[in-house]
């Protein structure tokens, strides 16, 4: 790494991560044994938000090598880093789904078909195959993720221009197998948890909230590094406007799924829809319900509407930081309702435990960060993406 | 008065930019850029004022959702409220799509135009182009040949360090655009609308319509759908009809069928099973058995049930009155039977009163009897 030393990854893991960490792993281990029933939802929570942050990592990083975007060349080593937290996060996704399968009311009872389940659904929710599935998912992400970062790290000593196109056609595979495989991870994982309710949009929604969610967690990470050091004269406006304006785009899009998901089922009314709703409305949930669309679209969309706010690293990182919470919310609201039904709780457990999920992806991503240069030196676009701002 | 303008060409984006700033800090006067698409950072290098366009699109988009939202409630909830699957006439959820669409079209709309509106272009607006490369790949500043800080050769020497490709000078009359262009422009535009007008009373012409034709059907299969009319006959079903039945033992809405015959036994039978649905002296119910009573009992009965209404002062045999020992001794479930079937003369009522209606009027009956409870003893008065 010597002739890069300019670029390594100089800051330090901040002491108060190790003390996050561990009151998450301390509010984890009490909650399991002292709260059961509220811990283990939570973590199902936290594994699939730390997968998503990850995710949300390979899928920006395959986007820009199939789109040919050069801008974002210099700030790549954010998300290759965030690719991390796929693997923690699927391991703890395949814990808690080993360890306490009853969290999905249909893996114990699995009502008949004639007790009005369709046929397919009886044989799709089998927890054998539901395992299975689960495997091979994390399997395939995480194997398509550390293909395109170590042929990203591989340019560095080697310049080679033809790890670029690999990385296209690699990226180009994954993107049709991940559209593919995270609609049906999200039914599986999430949608399942209420196993008699359905909603075809069910995927692009989490998807939407994922990738949401990666971009503002990046926009965060990649303002820090650059006032921390690493990123200081790498990174412009430019790529602060064009960062601000997917998260500007994706937090509209988010707005819309939602709504197109809300409005079809409320005009429809079918019982078997709108008892997803019909849960998420009760006393206390409303008032979070109404909360998630604010966090989520109305504050990010008139905070980042001005393109000067969105060039502003401050506004830029509330912004996000907004977004962030609004992302915890929404899987709160996605997960908790049918463990908690009326009997809305959030206490010691609950906030432990989301700590402890932040600390840990930054702990991962901080130890991904220092394995690379901050910057990918070999990457022939380098040069152009640095002109991007001028 | 005409002006002389000095037109310098540079091949990259650097160049211009770098071209740009270093003039206007040698107090230069760029009156323009031109470039073949919109370069980052040019407008704070020329120093322009931050664009009112985004403004315009703002308002406009509120302007048009609020518009629309209005006029979706007006429409919905005061003009002509129609009834969409139980929904309240105020449902904004539904409002929301169509409030997107109109908010969306009318700011991108009003843009456009207000774009065109500031840059002075519309039809026939005769290109001023400097240099034919400009709408390729090159950019072009355009300098005043005057004030103090003009010199030849210091803009030749600031031109030469960004690389530029060519210098024109050119004499430019002031007031623009000129008045053969502005007459061309007129005479181009009014062809157009002459163009436009025949065209569109031609085409008018041609598809006049002909009232011993029928209408010319495009694309029919909307309208003329490949399927069986309730009536027709169907080769698909066993019993050749396209008419469906209801599946046996369906019970239409509101219906619960009571399964007696209309016989003195069965009515005292109902007397031992059926229940009202609510209790019989629920204010309510009574207040509605009395409008039902009025309505289809009083006629017979009499308006205080002593059997001495106006069909019996005229003849008709009288109904007992409601007070004596045999009917005070009723069950409910025989009243609704007999409310039901009828008894003796007088007829069934299923037809005219609703099952809730029975039971209310069944209420109100018995409110008269209270009504009449002390002087129980002199019943025929």
């Amino acid at each position: 790494m010597s002739p890069h030393q300019e670029f390594e990854l100089s800051v330090e893991t901040p002491g108060c991560l190790r003390v996050l960490l561990a009151v998450g792993a301390l509010s984890a281990l009490l909650g399991l044994v002292l709260a059961p029933a509220r811990t283990w939802p939570m973590l199902l929570l936290a594994s699939y938000a730390l997968m998503g942050f990850g995710l949300a990592g390979v899928v920006f990083i395959a986007i820009q090598y199939v789109a040919g975007g050069h801008w974002s060349v210099a700030i790549r080593r954010i998300p290759e880093a965030m690719t991390a937290a796929l693997p923690v996060g699927g391991i703890g996704l395949l814990a808690v789904v080993l360890l306490r399968p009853s969290l999905y009311a249909w893996s114990s009872h699995l009502p008949e078909p004639a007790e009005g389940w369709l046929g397919f659904k009886h044989a799709w929710l089998s927890y054998p195959f539901f395992l299975a599935r689960t495997l091979v998912y994390l399997l395939v992400w995480t194997a398509f993720a550390r293909a395109i970062v170590r042929a990203s790290r591989q340019q560095d000593s080697t310049g080679d221009p033809a790890l670029t196109h690999r990385n296209a056609r690699l990226s180009a595979a994954f993107l049709v197998i991940f559209g593919l495989t995270f609609w049906l991870a999200s039914f599986d994982w999430v949608m399942s948890l209420e196993p008699e309710w359905y909603s075809t949009i069910f995927g692009i929604y989490n998807f939407s909230g994922m990738f949401l969610g990666g971009l503002a967690a990046m926009a965060v990470l990649v303002v820090w590094l650059e006032k921390a050091g690493p990123l200081a004269g790498v990174v412009g406006p430019q790529h602060r406007l064009d960062l601000g304006r997917l998260i500007f785009a994706f937090s509209t899009f988010w707005m819309y799924i939602w709504f197109s998901q809300y409005m079809l089922i409320w005009y429809a009314n079918f019982p078997e829809e709108t008892s997803y709703f019909i849960a998420r409305r009760g006393p206390y949930w409303t008032t979070l319900f109404v909360l998630n669309v604010f966090l989520n679209w109305v504050i990010p969309f008139f905070v980042l509407t001005p393109r000067a706010n969105k060039q502003n690293p401050r506004v830029l990182t509330s912004a996000s930081a907004v977004i962030l919470l609004g992302r915890a919310l929404d899987l709160f609201l996605m997960f908790m309702p049918p463990f908690a039904g009326n009997e809305f709780a959030f206490g010691i457990w609950e906030a432990g435990i989301l700590l402890g999920a932040f600390a840990l992806f930054l702990h991962v991503f901080l130890r991904a960060a220092r394995q690379a240069p901050t910057v990918p030196v070999g990457d022939p676009f380098l040069y152009e993406s640095f002109q991007e701002h001028g | 008065m005409s002006q002389r303008i000095l037109f310098g060409v540079f091949a990259s984006e650097a160049d211009i930019l770098g071209v740009v700033r270093a003039a206007r800090e040698e107090d230069l006067k760029v009156l323009d850029v031109y470039s073949p698409y919109a370069v980052h950072g040019l407008d704070q290098a020329l120093g322009l004022k931050p664009s009112r366009l985004p403004w315009v699109c703002f308002l406009v988009a509120l302007i048009g959702a609020v518009v629309k939202l209005w006029f979706e409630y007006w429409t919905m909830v005061v003009s002509w409220p129609v009834n969409v699957g139980g929904k309240p006439w105020d449902s904004l959820p539904a409002f929301v799509p169509v409030t997107f669409e109109v908010m969306v079209l009318s700011s991108g709309l009003s843009t456009v135009f207000a774009f065109l509106l500031i840059s002075r272009l519309w039809p026939g607006r005769r290109a001023d182009v400097p240099h034919p490369k400009v709408t390729d790949d090159h950019f072009v500043i355009a300098l005043e040949e005057s004030g103090a800080a003009f010199d030849p050769g210091r803009v030749q020497r600031l031109f030469e360090r960004f690389h530029v490709v060519a210098v024109e000078e050119r004499l430019v009359e002031e007031t623009r655009p000129s008045e053969r262009s502005r007459k061309m422009s007129v005479r181009t535009l009014n062809i157009a609308l002459v163009v436009l007008l025949v065209g569109t009373l031609g085409l008018t012409w041609w598809l006049r319509p002909d009232p011993t034709q029928l209408n010319r059907e495009f694309m029919p299969e909307m309208v003329r759908t490949p399927r069986y009319n309730a009536f027709e006959p169907n080769p698909n079903f066993p019993d050749g009809k396209t008419l469906r039945s209801p599946v046996p033992g369906t019970i239409a809405r509101g219906m619960l069928p009571i399964h007696y015959q209309a016989t003195p036994e069965d009515a005292l039978r109902a007397g031992e099973e059926l229940k009202a649905p609510f209790a019989l002296n629920d204010e309510r119910a009574i207040e509605r058995g009395a409008v039902v009573y009025a309505n289809f009992c009083q006629a017979c009965h009499g308006p205080t049930g002593r059997g001495d209404g106006p069909v019996a002062l005229r003849g008709f045999p009288a109904p007992p009155p409601l007070m004596t020992d045999r009917v005070l001794k009723m069950k409910d479930g025989q009243w609704f039977h007999i409310v039901t079937y009828g008894q003796g003369k007088m007829p069934a009522y299923a037809a005219q009163l609703s099952p809730e209606d029975r039971w209310n009027v069944i209420a109100y009956g018995r409110a008269l009897q209270r009504r009449s409870a002390p002087p129980a003893a002199g019943g025929s008065q």
